[in-house]
């Protein structure tokens, strides 16, 4: 019963979603407050319905109710409770089920903190908001139903895919999907703008903290996805370019420039139709992710739910969005009229160089992904289009982006001057050529681009601390007063320091990691000792264990530097009866400045075991940059400016406000 | 009933919730220019307070603030000329009626249309976890309670037997193999109870003959040489030491022994089946005597290739002849022990075509491939 009374909610949050769509968009063409109003409660209760739906299924999960056939299909008695529950997003219905619970959530949100926005543009933002939703409703009660029922229920389900059943997938997906569909808030406030006719700082000052929301997501969703990968498949990378990573980079790249032109249209009034555009392109270009991933266009581990029918529906819901977002803006762009004048040389100059090179990196991305795809299509035969293309085209993009990007930040809006960078940015300069000196001093003048490569990231790292500490007046004034100003610094600006400067981490991380890595595969009898960039394993055997639905082999490998034992790793290989497959649990001992990674292997009819050790230098510096750009997002997202307050009929003069004095 | 309460107040709900703001108007909104205005002066003081903190300079100060100061007045000159809002009582009740009427036939229509809502029958069936779990716990507790009672009779050899077997039911197959043996103690000259303890061994090496299993089925042939058993997991160590034609001599020769209605003759003859083609036709159809040594010589992973290889030229001769269905479904096979689902359903699905309708066999072949997709 509980199964079907979630059911019923879907089906009446559908209907809702197109109340919501339809009726507040005609009040607000219609200038009726009541037909607007009808967003709000509409909205809020829709989440409400979807949440119902949601824990419906969770029960039908925990429960082991196979008279569910999603559950049937991925689910078992025997799997531990997290993963029964987290199986209800494992899998492609259960995952569009989490897609409208946050799609929901982020329509409630706007109905409960969008007091503030006028009354027109709120109920439209609420609609388009509601269309989309309509049609992913549409999309799971027509092809992808969760809530169908199996008569006679079977005894047993058929287990979840072993690879998914890790803690890494509680988080990855609902990160993932907080960052996807937030860009739809983007795009809803976009379109609802365009069809208002009007783009003003307002507007952006509305559209960049949900934006910013997004984007913390999804850098969290994207670095989470990657460690998952990293341990999981037991190939001692984090990245390979794999067309569904790419489906979830894309948006990321397109995002992280609507983040930076947002800040131009609420500063400076100008490049609006570019920003509405970017945030029309990015809501595409995570759908255009979805259509990836479930269309059964490609084959991953994503892959679970490749139906040809849901792909058709959701290359249609595609086409419909995009393409509609893209016609209204082609109709009514024109009429957006530009507003302040500055010189190439400035915060707008600089900014502008972010977007086109963001834009060409995501491009690029596209055009990696897609390419194969496209030839296949059209007869040309498989080709892959592997991680030498994208070294090859994004790195050079990106290195010039990364430069820019510190130089940027230190000037001034509307006329910089290059002239004081050096004054400015001295401090990071020398401090990028010494890194970039004691690398290649270390490792060899032969790797000369890591080198660089390391030099980049410190100047990254140490310019956004050198343009914060110009800020704030180091050197200039007195200790006191720095900290005083530092305190009174915007949160923003802290926001963008703390991100530029976990951008630094990662590009350290990226560049090491790939460029030293050192990787032994070998036979190896117990007792045998491996020497692993001057660790040495010792393999000590293997032993058996079972786990609540696996059996084990692990292994026990002793790692040792100048004859002290550091750890024991224990790498396992699991065999999932229910399932039928295996999986590889890597052993890995950090010291955060370098990974030490263990697989175990196959054993040889001799009775040796493959192993494959790797030694991964500040691979760890890529998650641990990844979650401070985060964080450096979600400062910038308790900015004051951020929560500006809805009329009132007393105001406060501004001078009020005006703060201490200089 | 409760269930048709509950989804019609849910849908009720619904509906009250969309008519509130309809026939209840709000008050009106306050105008667009309004929040602009806000919006400005905020940004007025923000540049107030940039200034104190000595961020900005005078100039740039000017000149913003004649900016911002630009904007506001074209927001203050557009709230004077905000539009009179347009109230239409007689739309709204129109709508209101609408709405509170297609809701719920819509909801229920689709509920009908999609939903289970006579299915409370195979509802209760669903709670499975709980029956599973009963079941084992009972299964438990029985051969925890006779492996007690073992311990006081260690002498009794048809109890160990039955423990043996209690334990090789629950998959704990280590423990059964030592029941058995502990059987197998007290009758030295049991033939069967040594073959046991060896089939108990290879389960719990996955299938694996060790050298102690085998040690324990050669014994169980010394007493008995025409035990089925030893005679069938002796064939398995042959084959799994990679000599084929040793297993099939074995297999062959047991086959030739069982008794018609033996229970192991289907799954014996699908072994031998499995092994035969090679050395009945011989062309091309699987790996030769020497693939099979190479394959002992290499690494697991070039091992690995090496059947994947010959897989594959499988898969390539049946696109040439795609009538042959015991072709097809020895490639799904494969594949199926590759771990490749997709591929075998694929193969699955030629071999379906082949099959007449409504054979067993196809029934069989189309149920695997459901759950194959089911499984992704």
């Amino acid at each position: 019963m509980i199964a079907e009374i979630g059911h019923f909610a879907l089906i009446l949050a559908f209907l809702l979603a197109l109340i919501q769509g339809t009726v507040p968009m005609i009040g607000a063409a219609r200038g009726d407050p009541a037909m607007m109003a009808v967003a709000k409660p509409a909205a809020l209760l829709q989440l409400g319905l979807v949440a119902a739906a949601f824990l419906a299924l969770i029960h039908a999960f925990t429960v082991s109710d196979f008279s569910v056939a999603l559950v049937a299909r991925h689910s078992h008695t025997l799997k531990p409770l997290i993963y029964k529950i987290t199986g209800v997003w494992a899998n492609h219905e259960g995952s569009m089920v989490l897609w409208v619970l946050i799609l929901a959530l982020f329509g409630a949100m706007i109905a409960g903190f969008g007091r503030n926005l006028p009354a027109t543009l709120g109920a439209r933002v609420l609609a388009v908001h509601g269309l989309v939703a309509t049609g992913f409703f549409a999309f799971i009660l027509f092809t992808s139903n969760p809530f169908v029922r199996l008569s006679p229920a079977p005894a047993e389900g058929q287990g979840l895919n072993p690879l998914l059943q890790d803690p890494g997938l509680a988080l990855h997906p609902p990160f993932l999907y907080l960052g996807y569909v937030g860009f739809s808030i983007s795009f809803s406030f976009a379109v609802a703008a365009l069809i208002e006719g009007r783009v003003d700082p307002a507007w952006a000052r509305w559209v960049r903290p949900w934006t910013l929301l997004a984007w913390c997501a999804l850098t969290v969703g994207i670095a989470l996805g990657s460690w998952w990968a990293y341990y999981e498949l037991g190939w001692g990378g984090w990245w390979f370019w794999d067309p569904v990573e790419n489906a979830s980079f894309m948006p990321w790249l397109a995002g992280t420039a609507l983040l930076h032109s947002a800040i131009v249209v609420e500063k400076r009034d100008t490049l609006k139709g570019w920003t509405v555009l970017l945030a029309i392109l990015t809501f595409g270009l995570s759908l255009l992710g979805t259509f990836l991933v479930r269309s059964g266009v490609l084959t991953s581990v994503h892959a679970f739910a490749t139906d040809p029918d849901r792909g058709v529906f959701i290359l249609g819901l595609l086409i419909l969005v995009t393409g509609g977002g893209l016609v209204l803006y082609a109709v009514r762009a024109p009429g957006l009229k530009g507003g302040g004048l500055f010189a190439p040389v400035s915060r707008e100059g600089a900014l502008v160089l972010n977007n086109l090179l963001l834009a060409t990196a995501a491009a690029v991305v596209l055009l990696g992904t897609l390419y194969p795809l496209i030839l296949d299509a059209l007869g040309g035969g498989k080709v892959s289009v592997g991680p030498p293309f994208f070294e090859a085209t994004f790195v050079p993009i990106v290195v010039p982006l990364l430069i820019a990007c510190v130089i940027g930040s230190t000037l001034a809006w509307k006329r910089g001057d290059l002239s004081g960078v050096w004054s400015r940015l001295g401090v990071a300069l020398v401090a990028a050529v010494a890194a970039a000196a004691a690398a290649a001093w270390r490792a060899g003048i032969e790797d000369l681009l890591a080198a660089l490569g390391l030099g980049l990231a410190a100047w990254l790292f140490f310019g956004a601390l050198a343009e914060l500490a110009g800020r704030v007046g180091v050197g200039r004034v007195a200790a006191g007063s720095v900290l005083r100003r530092a305190a009174n610094l915007p949160r923003s600006a802290w926001g963008m320091t703390v991100a530029h400067a976990g951008l630094g981490i990662v590009v350290a991380g990226v560049t090491a990691s790939s460029a030293w890595q050192t990787e032994r595969i070998q036979s190896m009898d117990p007792g045998d000792t491996v020497d692993v960039a001057g660790y040495s394993l010792t393999f000590r055997g293997v032993s058996e264990t079972a786990g609540p639905n696996y059996r084990a082999v692990t292994g026990r490998f002793e790692l040792e530097r100048d004859g002290r034992l550091l750890a024991v790793l224990r790498p396992e290989k699991r065999d999932y009866p229910a399932e039928r497959s295996q999986t590889t649990e890597a052993a890995i001992h950090t010291t955060w400045l370098a990974d030490i990674y263990a697989v175990l292997g196959e054993r040889s009819s001799t009775g040796a075991w493959t192993a494959r050790l790797y030694h991964n230098p500040l691979v760890p510096w890529i998650w641990v940059g990844a979650i401070v750009m985060a964080a450096g997002g979600a400062v910038s997202l308790t900015d004051r400016r951020l929560r500006i307050g809805a009329p009132r009929r007393a105001r406060r003069s501004p001078a009020v406000e005006a703060g201490a004095p200089p | 009933m409760i269930l048709f309460a509950a989804l019609a107040g849910m849908a009720l709900f619904v509906v009250l919730c969309v008519l509130v703001p309809l026939l209840r108007p709000p008050e009106p909104p306050r105008p667009r220019a309004e929040h602009d205005v806000e919006i400005y002066r905020d940004q007025l003081a923000e540049l107030e307070r940039d200034r104190a903190r000595g961020l900005v300079t005078e100039s740039q100060l000017e000149a913003s603030r004649t900016e911002i100061g630009r904007r506001l007045l074209a927001a203050d000159a557009a709230a004077e000329e905000t539009p009179e809002e347009r109230a239409a009582p007689r739309t709204r009740a129109i709508l209101a009626v609408v709405l509170a009427a297609a809701v719920p036939l819509a909801a229920g229509g689709l509920y009908v249309w999609q939903g289970a809502p006579l299915g409370p029958a195979i509802m209760e069936a669903g709670n499975a976890d709980a029956r599973t779990a009963e079941r084992d716990t009972d299964m438990t507790t029985l051969v925890e309670r006779l492996a007690e009672r073992m311990e006081e009779r260690p002498d009794d050899a048809r109890g160990w037997r039955l423990l043996g077997r209690s334990l090789s039911s629950l998959e704990r197959h280590s423990e059964a193999a030592r029941a058995y043996g502990r059987a197998a103690a007290l009758l030295p000259a049991d033939a069967d109870l040594k073959s046991l303890q060896g089939e108990a061994l290879a389960a719990a090496n996955r299938g694996t003959v060790t050298e102690e299993a085998e040690h324990l089925f050669a014994a169980a042939l010394t007493i008995d040489p025409g035990e089925p058993r030893a005679r069938f997991y002796l064939g398995l160590a042959a084959l799994q030491k990679g000599d084929r034609d040793g297993a099939l001599a074995r297999w062959r020769a047991l086959e030739a022994a069982s008794p018609e209605d033996a229970e192991w003759l289907p799954m014996l003859r699908q072994r031998i089946a499995g092994l035969a083609p090679e050395t009945d036709a011989g062309t091309a159809r699987g790996p030769t005597r020497e693939d099979v040594a190479a394959a002992r010589e290499m690494l697991p992973e070039e091992r690995a290739r090496m059947i994947r290889g010959m897989v594959e030229g499988l898969a390539a001769r049946l696109k040439e002849e795609p009538g042959d269905a015991e072709g097809w479904a020895r490639l799904a096979r494969s594949w199926r022990v590759l771990g490749e689902p997709e591929k075998e359903r694929d193969a699955l699905t030629a071999l379906a075509r082949l099959l007449p309708e409504d054979s067993p066999e196809r029934a069989a072949v189309e149920r695997r491939i459901e759950t194959l997709r089911g499984s992704r």
